[in-house]
Parts: structure tokens; sequence; C-alpha cells
């Protein structure tokens, strides 16, 4: 934190520390303990071939936007088989990922998710967790119009075939190894207050200039380049910590007579057993 | 041209007179018909008109020989088998709005019905009874229901359910999120709407994978105490499954206006069971759905017949007359793509691969490739091909499709670009747009840049670009007595191969490209038609 030379922990335990603002959260293996993208390879029988690229990409050795393309052309997903995806996110939460949300969200905490992953099933994810769409950014793709029975032409009504294979996807620079930085900066940009990030991936590192902390999620993997340039790092699979990290002292007092107390006291045991290392 | 229109089932006196007062169309009703007695009635008849009791099986479609427009009036077209009208080429249509209000109207009766026991109350009053216990009913207010179908009746009921405070929740997987918000409605999985829903109305088309969508393993996962209506199809239910679900208590109570057998039989057990409402199909039935039915089934055969206007027809890739006609230009051109194609190839067209640029043209990559196709196949199968078969012709002959992106082009305003796979291996790729939305130009044959209108008879050569080349092709044509109207080559880089398009007036006979194949210079020499 530029304008401060003390310490996050020092800081965090001062009676007048303001707490965050913006919380922005990673989808995959944060939210939820799946990689969405590896998921659906694991559909598709092309699990250890995509897994070996996505972890290539997430570990920081390969650009992430050769790897994206190719890994969708490679799998050619339905609509259908994106929207189920979203169904595997919401039953592979992460724990607590409900109830921190639902807290910060009691508290009137503006709530993001900022992803790698397939818009089309991480934004209805998002909002099913409560989180409203337009503070939600991830890959669009376009389908294939001439897939599918296309030519059925009375069953597209909506222009939304669930037969539609994956044609291509949009230009974002969330398909960049460092375009979450940019994605971010973009949402928080004429917003005022602190901003934290949650995450597993060194694309989420990559964004830590542009928020004033950045908290590794370990809950799921522990990559150790996150777990080195983290400010803070997550050790338990549990997102409570989140929200001890998130409020003030005083928010922290708002929640003792709601039904949010017990994740909170959670997160600050967590916190207490050391599960949360504070990097300096 | 006089057209005729077979009628086999009731039709508004209005949509009659509309029949009657067009000079060019005479019609006649014969009702009753069983598919083997349609067969032989429908020949000779250019429009067919029919409700829900007629069938109009393959083999009625197939003994049809000059007919052009199947008209359902009404919406549900499980009486036609639509994939057989496409291949042959015979236009479905139906009227889709005409009915959508009653029937979301009725909807909202029999939901009524159910949850304030009108029938059982209505009858029982009548029978000289007041009895106000035992006909306490339940409220709407804050309930959820469950809608399977958002299509235009789906839409209709939703909005209807939210002016009673209910929360609506639906599944139909080809709905978008965005189109869900518009609509005020939260899109579920079926199993999350089977298990959330207080009531449970369906309004989805009866397809392979809806019929009996509400089976016994539904009924499992429902609430304890649900309501089920159903105003769309008697076989969306499995019949079995509703009425043990009703007997258990798992379903407390279903309103029906359809049945998996109409009419009803009178020994049904659904009649005898207390908590079902029912009514005999009634849904479609008010007198201004029924006149608008009519009216509207006979403009739009009309309309169709006279190929000015194909609106609700279900098995066409534009319906909208005005997206036909502002689009006709780049239908063409389209056809003239696929015809190039056909031939120049060299072995069959395995697969086709189509991408488009261009504002006016980027919604409707379907019809342009529909018209692709019929450019293809036509040249390929001798016969005529139109924008209903054309894709099912293409399947059947092991033509593949797909939509592509990267195949980059020349910077036009539109662009339509083709590329087809063959049997042997090659892949040709042919890039086209319409100047001034009139004047079409091939602009890019694989590498080649060239600038060629499609019209006529063309010679394509392929030659080593050397001097004198285009002086002996010229020579040997005028030899024959052909004559050359424009001449245009593309080539990549001086001395390299050149492609040429020579635009001749006449046929040109295949001594003389034999004889021109045969100069020094020569790669290959086709010759098209355009």
């Amino acid at each position: 934190m530029p304008q401060n030379n003390d310490s996050f922990k020092t800081r965090w335990l001062q009676s007048n520390w303001p707490g965050f603002d913006f919380i922005i959260f990673d989808c995959d293996s944060t939210l939820s303990t799946i990689e969405g993208i590896d998921e659906l390879a694991r559909k598709k029988g092309k699990f250890a071939e995509v897994k070996r690229m996505t972890d290539a990409a997430m570990d920081g050795e390969v650009h992430l936007q050769s790897v994206y393309d190719r890994r969708l052309e490679l799998l050619s997903p339905t609509r259908a088989e994106i929207r189920e995806l979203e169904l595997h996110y919401r039953q592979t939460l992460v724990p607590r990922a409900a109830e921190v949300i639902q807290a910060l969200q009691h508290l009137k905490k503006e709530l993001f998710i900022v992803s790698g992953g397939l818009l089309g099933a991480v934004r209805p994810f998002g909002e099913w967790l409560g989180i409203p769409a337009r503070n939600i950014r991830a890959v669009d793709v376009r389908y294939n119009r001439l897939s599918g029975a296309w030519w059925d032409y009375q069953q597209d009504q909506w222009g939304q075939r669930p037969d539609e294979k994956y044609l291509d996807s949009e230009e974002t620079p969330l398909v960049e190894s460092h375009g979450k930085a940019e994605v971010i900066a973009d949402l928080l940009r004429g917003r005022s207050g602190r901003s934290i990030l949650v995450g597993d991936g060194m694309s989420d590192v990559a964004a830590h200039p542009v928020v004033d902390l950045m908290a590794g999620f370990g809950g799921v993997v522990a990559r150790q380049g996150v777990v080195q340039a983290a400010d803070v790092f997550i050790h338990c699979n549990s997102l409570a910590p989140v929200l001890a990290l998130a409020l003030s002292p005083a928010e922290r007092q708002r929640l003792q007579a709601t039904p949010y107390r017990p994740v909170l006291e959670e997160g600050l045991a967590f916190i207490a057993q050391g599960k949360v290392v504070f990097n300096q | 041209m006089n057209f005729k229109i077979l009628i086999t089932d009731d039709v508004s006196a209005q949509g009659l007179a509309q029949l009657d007062a067009a000079t060019d169309v005479t019609y006649d009703v014969v009702k009753g018909l069983s598919p083997a007695e349609l067969a032989q009635h429908i020949k000779g008849y250019h429009g067919l008109i029919v409700r829900s009791s007629a069938k109009v099986t393959a083999e009625v479609l197939q003994a049809a020989d000059v007919l052009k427009v199947v008209g359902r009036a009404g919406v549900g077209v499980d009486n036609i088998d639509v994939s057989a009208a496409s291949e042959h080429g015979v236009i479905v249509m139906n009227t889709p709005g005409a009915n959508t209000i009653a029937t979301a109207e009725h909807t909202m009766a029999l939901l009524l019905s159910l949850v304030r026991n009108l029938p059982q109350a209505y009858v029982q009053l009548k029978a000289g009874q007041w009895d106000r216990k035992r006909f306490t009913g339940t409220q709407l207010y804050h309930k959820t229901i469950g809608i399977i179908g958002m299509g235009r009746i789906g839409a209709r009921v939703a909005q209807r359910c939210r002016g009673f405070s209910m929360k609506v929740i639906t599944y139909d997987p080809y709905l978008s999120d965005e189109v869900a918000a518009d609509l005020k409605v939260t899109p579920v999985t079926l199993d999350e709407l089977l298990a959330q829903s207080d009531f449970i109305t369906l309004h989805a088309a009866l397809t392979d994978s809806t019929k009996k969508i509400i089976n016994a393993e539904a009924v499992a996962k429902m609430k304890d105490g649900v309501c089920i209506i159903n105003a769309a199809r008697g076989a969306l239910i499995d019949d079995e499954a509703l009425i043990a679900g009703l007997e258990s208590g798992k379903i407390a109570a279903a309103a029906l206006d359809v049945f998996t057998t109409e009419p009803l039989p009178a020994d049904s057990p659904l009649l005898k069971m207390d908590n079902v409402v029912v009514t005999p199909h009634l849904a479609a039935s008010t007198v201004e759905a029924q006149r608008d039915v009519g009216t509207q089934i006979v403009v739009q055969m009309l309309d169709a017949l006279h190929e000015v206007d194909f609106r609700n027809a279900i098995n066409m890739p534009f319906s909208d007359a005005s997206i036909l006609h502002g689009m006709q230009p780049y239908l063409n051109l389209a056809q003239k793509l696929g015809s190039l194609q056909a031939q120049l190839a060299e072995s069959p067209i395995e697969h086709v691969e189509v991408e488009i640029k261009g504002e006016e043209i980027e919604d409707h990559i379907k019809p342009i490739t529909v018209g692709i196709l019929k450019g293809i196949l036509e040249l390929v199968l001798h016969r005529t091909v139109n924008y209903i078969n054309a894709p099912h012709l293409a399947q059947r002959h092991g033509i593949s499709v797909s939509q592509t992106t990267g195949l980059h082009g020349p910077d036009y305003p539109n662009l339509l670009t083709c590329r087809v796979k063959l049997k042997n291996g090659a892949r040709r790729t042919i890039m086209a747009t319409l100047f001034n939305d009139e004047e079409p130009r091939i602009v890019q044959i694989d590498g080649w840049r060239v600038d060629v209108r499609p019209e006529g008879h063309i010679l394509v050569t392929k030659s080593h670009d050397r001097p004198g080349f285009i002086g002996q092709v010229g020579t040997m044509l005028g030899a024959y007595n052909i004559n050359i109207a424009t001449w245009r080559t593309g080539r990549n880089e001086p001395g390299g191969l050149a492609i040429s398009f020579i635009s001749v007036d006449h046929e040109v006979p295949a001594e003389v490209i034999n004889a021109i194949r045969k100069i020094d210079l020569m790669e290959t020499v086709q010759t098209v038609k355009l």
C-alpha cells in the first residue's frame, strides 16, 4: 500500500482500520473448487491435454492468450455444455463463499467477479451468488450458428440454440496473462475506495498493482508463485478469512447481531490459527 | 397462375370470405380425411390448410405433386411431419400469434379454478348445498409458479402471474439470460423448477425431447402438494405418473385442457378425481382467437403462394418479407458463389465453410448459407432446390456446413466468403462482395485478387504469367468466332501463376477448350456458367 509504510497486518489490527470497499473475486479455484475449462475437458475426455495447457498458463510459463483459444477450439463446447458448467460451479462452491458474499453485501460492500473463465457460466453463477451482472467480467464467446440442427428455424426464436458449438472467443484482455489488471482498473475507475482482490492464479498476482491488497487463496490450489507474491495468503479451504480481512473493526462489530457472526468468527479463528499468512 | 387450396378442418367464416375474395384461388373443404385419403386427395393442390385433426404425414407429402404450403390454423404442428415437408421443399406455417392471448388467459382461468375450487363449488351450490368450509382455497400471492417453455404463450402467462405477485421461474433451454431478464423471470434447470414450484404449468411445443417431460421421475422431484396445469399438449405429461401422483397426494391437484387421447375417453380415471379440473381443449376457443386464426392462416397462405411474404413459416431461414427483399441481391450472390464453387470443384464437395462480414448481412448467415447450398446443390443434383430443402438435401448428400472466422479477405463493406473442402482433400476459397447494394463481384479466389462480375459464360484459366499468353488465347477464341466481353487477370507476382476470368458471349465448345488447354503456358482451363 503505497500511502502507508506500516504492514497490512499492523493496520488491520488497528481500531481505526477502515476496511475495504470493493471486493473482487476470481472464480475458478476461488469461489468454486473447479477450473471450468478443465471440467469441460473432463466431460469430453480431453482432460490430460487441457490440464497441461491450463497449468502452464496459470503457473505463468505460457501466455494465456495463446492457450485460451487453443483449449476452446479443442473442446468446442456447445452452449448447453457451457450452461451445465454453471451448475457445476454451484455444486462445487468453496466453503463459506455464499455466506461471505451475503455478509459483505449486508454491509453494502460492492462485489465483483473478474475471471478468465467463460462468461456463459461465470455470469449466471455470479448472479446466483447475488453479484450483479454488471460487476461480472469473464470471456464471452461466439457460437457457430451453422452447428447442430441449424436449419431447425422453429426452435430458434430466441436465437440461443443449446446445440450451437463454440466458434471463437471475444477479444478481451482477460485471455492475456496481464489482462486482469486492465479489466480491474477499468471497473474501479471512477470509484473511490479501497479494493481487495481474492484469487489463486498468477493472473491475479499480475493485477496486484491496480488493487490495494492482493489476497492469494490456496484453499483449492496453492501455487508457489502466488504464495510468494500475494500480500496475504489464505491456506485454509474456506473463504471465511476474506470476510475477516475485508472488514473494519466497526463493521465486524456490526455483524455480531446478524446471522453472519459465525462465518466472521470462523474467519478470525483461521487467522488466529495462522492459516492466513501476511507477507511483507 | 391459379392456385388450389384444400381445407380439411373448420376455418372461420371470415377466413373463407378472404378466399372467396381472392380472384386467382379456388378451394375445396373436405373434412375428416385419414392420412391415406389425404394422400389421394392432395394431388393438384398448392396449399393445404389444417387444424389439429388432419395428419400431414410423410406419405401425404410424398404423394403431393404441386404442394407449396401447409398452413396450420393454430400453433402446434405435431400433426405435420415438418422434416418430411422440408425435404420436399414444402413450407410449413402456423399462426402463433392468434391464440396466444386466449391460451394464456385460459391458463390463468385453470390456475384460479384450481386454487379456489370454482368448478367443485359450482357443482355443490347448483345441487343446493351452501358449503363454505369445504372449499377453502389458497392464494397465488407470493407463490412460485414454474413455467416449462417460455415461448409466446409462456411469456404471456409469466406476465399475468407477475400481476398476481407470484414468483416466476422457468425452464427453457433456448431462453437466453438477457431475454429472461427482460421477461422478469428466473431461468432455472428442469430439476430446480420441479423442486421449487408450487404450481407447474406447461407451455412447451411437443417434440421428442419434451414428450412426457412430466413423468414419474419428474413427479418424484416435485414439492409435496404441487399443482399442475396443462393447456399445451396432452402428451407432455405421462398420464400414469400424473394419476399416481394425484392418488398419492404428491400432486395436490391438476387442471387440464389437453389430454394424451382426445376426446378424453369417458372412462378416464382423471374424470373421476375431485382434485382434477378439466376442460375439453378450450384454450384457444375464444371468439377473437377463432376469427383471427382463420383469417390469419388464409392471408398468410395467399401471401406465401404469391411469394409476397412468408411470415410464420417455421422451416424457412427467413420469414419476414422485408428481410427477404432487402437480402435478395446477397442471396443471388450467395447462390452464384455456391454455383461457382460447384463448377470449379474437381471432386465432390464435402464441407462448406461460410464467413460473412458487413452490417447488413451479419445477422443473416443462415439464409446466405442456404443460398450458397442452393447454388451448389442445383448444380450437383440437377433438380430444383429451394430455401426449405437445401439444408436437408445437403445433409443427405454428405455435405457438412459450418461457420468460420479468420478467412481474411480484402477490406470491403460487405464480404461473403465460402471455402469448400473437396473429397480429394483440396480446398478452394472464393470471396464475393456487393457494390452499392446491387453490383456483385467475385473479389478473391484462393490467393488471387480479382474483380469479376459473376454472370454469363466464363472461362477460368490458370496460366504462367508470360508475355503473349493473352494474345494466343484471344486469337484462338477469335478463330472459333467467340467474342470476349471482359478479361480479368489476377496475379500475385510478375511471372508467377495467374488466374484469368474470360467472359465470353457464347458457350465455349469442348473442342475449343481442348485447343486452349494445349497452349504452352496454360495450367488449367475450366468453363463455368453463372
